[in-house]
């Protein structure tokens, strides 16, 4: 069934444009403005766009601009709709990159013809647009229990408020991840289907699974109940972060507190691992134990960023201390927050919860600082 | 089985073309019972109150500059109007003045605008009645078509043009009028 998406802040032309063509056996999703109408087609993108000039947010010669701006939506089809009558009007749209072009007061059956016409023609396969990959960031430990997720969360929400876009955060702690309940989401799909997948999926595939959360980011969660990888699983994640850099600017992912298959891939394609320690001996053994075997991957040190994160309120060993013991500059300190089991058990972001906690803005400027690290590279 | 068609905008609003100045206004006006030839006639209100106005430069005419969710337009300023041809008719006890079947060729300027198009009358056309003496400020363009004289490929249509006579330079009629249908 063809999919088509309709963007018009006329509600009731949204109303029965959305009977006609429901009727005429087109699956219609509906957009109010510009903006969501671009969000709904980057998210889902349909085989075509019905687009309307004149809404207030944002006038639908910039909607079909940016849809053709965008590799995910760039070769869609796209019928601008309008009360804008005049052959410069038709310039207008062609020029943004429409493919027709049709004058309001129309008769829904001319526009259902016309869709049926524009989707019958042959498009090309992708059209040459590039975006720049995306950035992983692995937030990792083989210590548990010492802030891991909640830092990859918050690390996460912090980059998707600095870029202004959405953010994906992969949860492969595939024995007990975390993630969703950090957000209070509730997954559907999650990687447990896409690990022991057979066939490869695609973007449009894959999109079903990244569970959206309001602050921006995505998430592709762990699954419910605990699992072994499974061999071929590092191959499935390299696949997978090679999908999601097509599409994000940062994929940030929460590892678990082992070296399976899966997260050591992870490590390896990262662009950056954040080693998380805490100020306390069992915690600086392990660290120092899984150094070696993390420069083994082929890492250079300014790509293994040392953060210690001070999750109980009273650390038992100074700064200086770990440095010493581990032979590396501690690049960042996460401060102990009283809030923070508050905000987690309401499965809000500290972020967002509490956003002028010296917890959240050391969150926000490790974001800052790993953004401008990784721009110069 | 009757389709109800997917209109410019919401019931009573009509979506109108205005030009007035160096500027095109898409927007929507308030119409109730009445017809965008009333509205620009009634002469007790010297303004028009428009709604979801998207303006363009007639320079770029296709290239929204900017839009706003009410204006107000001077109705001394509209150089013309492009308005379906049931918006350009008078409605009420003036429609009688609007009849005629013969149709005149006509050829006219507005300030940085030259419009051609066919003016509707029931006797010969006299220019200065037409022009001078007439009670409407806003007369019917039919089968209208206005160039922008700077820019001449810019050429706007429609059904009908409602062209402020106030505002014309120049006006040219031919002699031998058509029959209307």
């Amino acid at each position: 069934m063809p999919t088509v998406l309709i963007i018009d802040d006329d509600h009731s032309v949204l109303k029965l444009l959305d009977f006609a063509m429901s009727k005429a056996g087109f699956q219609v999703t509906l957009a109010g403005d510009g903006s969501s109408g671009l969000e709904k087609a980057q998210a889902s993108p349909p085989d075509l766009a019905i687009v309307d000039v004149m809404m207030p947010d944002m006038d639908g010669y910039e909607v079909c601009r940016r849809l053709r701006a965008d590799p995910r939506t760039a070769n869609m089809a796209i019928i601008i709709l309008t009360a804008r009558a005049q052959t410069v009007d038709r310039e207008a749209a062609l020029e943004a990159g429409a493919d027709e072009y049709l004058v309001k007061p129309v008769m829904p059956d001319e526009l259902i013809r016309l869709t049926r016409e524009v989707l019958a023609r042959p498009r090309a396969a992708a059209l040459p647009v590039e975006r720049p990959q995306g950035r992983i960031v692995t937030v990792f430990s083989l210590r548990g229990g010492i802030g891991v997720t909640s830092l990859a969360v918050n690390l996460a929400v912090a980059f998707a408020l600095l870029r202004k876009e959405e953010i994906v955060i992969l949860d492969l702690s595939l024995l007990a991840g975390h993630v969703t309940l950090m957000l209070n989401l509730q997954p559907q799909l999650t990687l447990a289907n896409l690990l022991g997948a057979e066939v490869e999926p695609d973007e449009k595939a894959l999109e079903p699974y990244l569970v959206r959360h309001s602050s921006g980011v995505r998430v592709l969660a762990a699954p419910p109940r605990p699992m072994m990888p499974s061999p071929g699983s590092g191959q499935a994640v390299k696949r997978l972060t090679s999908l999601l850099k097509g599409r994000f600017p940062y994929i940030v992912a929460d590892t678990a507190s082992s070296l399976d298959e899966a997260t050591t891939t992870m490590l390896t394609v990262s662009d950056l691992v954040i080693i998380v320690v805490a100020a306390e001996v069992q915690a600086l053994q392990t660290t120092l134990t899984s150094l070696p075997a993390l420069a083994a991957l082929g890492h250079k040190d300014d790509n293994l960023w040392l953060v210690l994160n001070q999750h109980t309120p009273q650390p038992p060993l100074a700064v200086q201390t770990v440095e010493q013991a581990l032979r590396r500059p501690v690049r960042a300190q996460i401060p102990y927050e009283p809030a923070l089991p508050q905000a987690i058990q309401r499965g809000v972001p500290l972020l967002l919860h509490k956003p002028d906690s010296p917890m959240a803005a050391a969150v926000a400027k490790l974001a800052y600082q790993i953004d401008k690290h990784l721009e110069k590279k | 089985m009757k389709q109800t068609v997917v209109s410019a905008g919401p019931s009573g609003y009509v979506t109108v073309d205005f030009f007035s100045g160096d500027y095109r206004v898409s927007a929507q006006i308030s119409v109730r019972n009445r017809t965008v030839n009333d509205i620009l006639n009634d002469k007790r209100v010297s303004y028009i109150e428009i709604f979801d106005a998207y303006i363009s430069r007639i320079s770029q005419p296709g290239y929204i500059v900017g839009s706003h969710h009410v204006a107000l337009l001077r109705k001394d300023s509209i150089s013309f109007a492009v308005v379906p041809a049931e918006e350009s008719r008078p409605s009420g006890q003036r429609a009688y003045r609007y009849g005629g079947k013969l149709l005149y060729q006509v050829f006219l300027t507005l300030p940085a605008l030259e419009v051609q198009g066919k003016v509707r009358t029931a006797s010969k056309l006299d220019l200065y009645t037409f022009l001078v003496t007439n009670v409407d400020d806003f007369v019917v363009l039919t089968e209208p078509l206005a160039r922008v004289a700077n820019f001449p490929d810019n050429t706007f249509s429609g059904e009908s043009f409602l062209v402020n006579r106030l505002l014309i330079t120049m006006f040219c009629a031919n002699d031998q009028p058509e029959q209307a249908e």
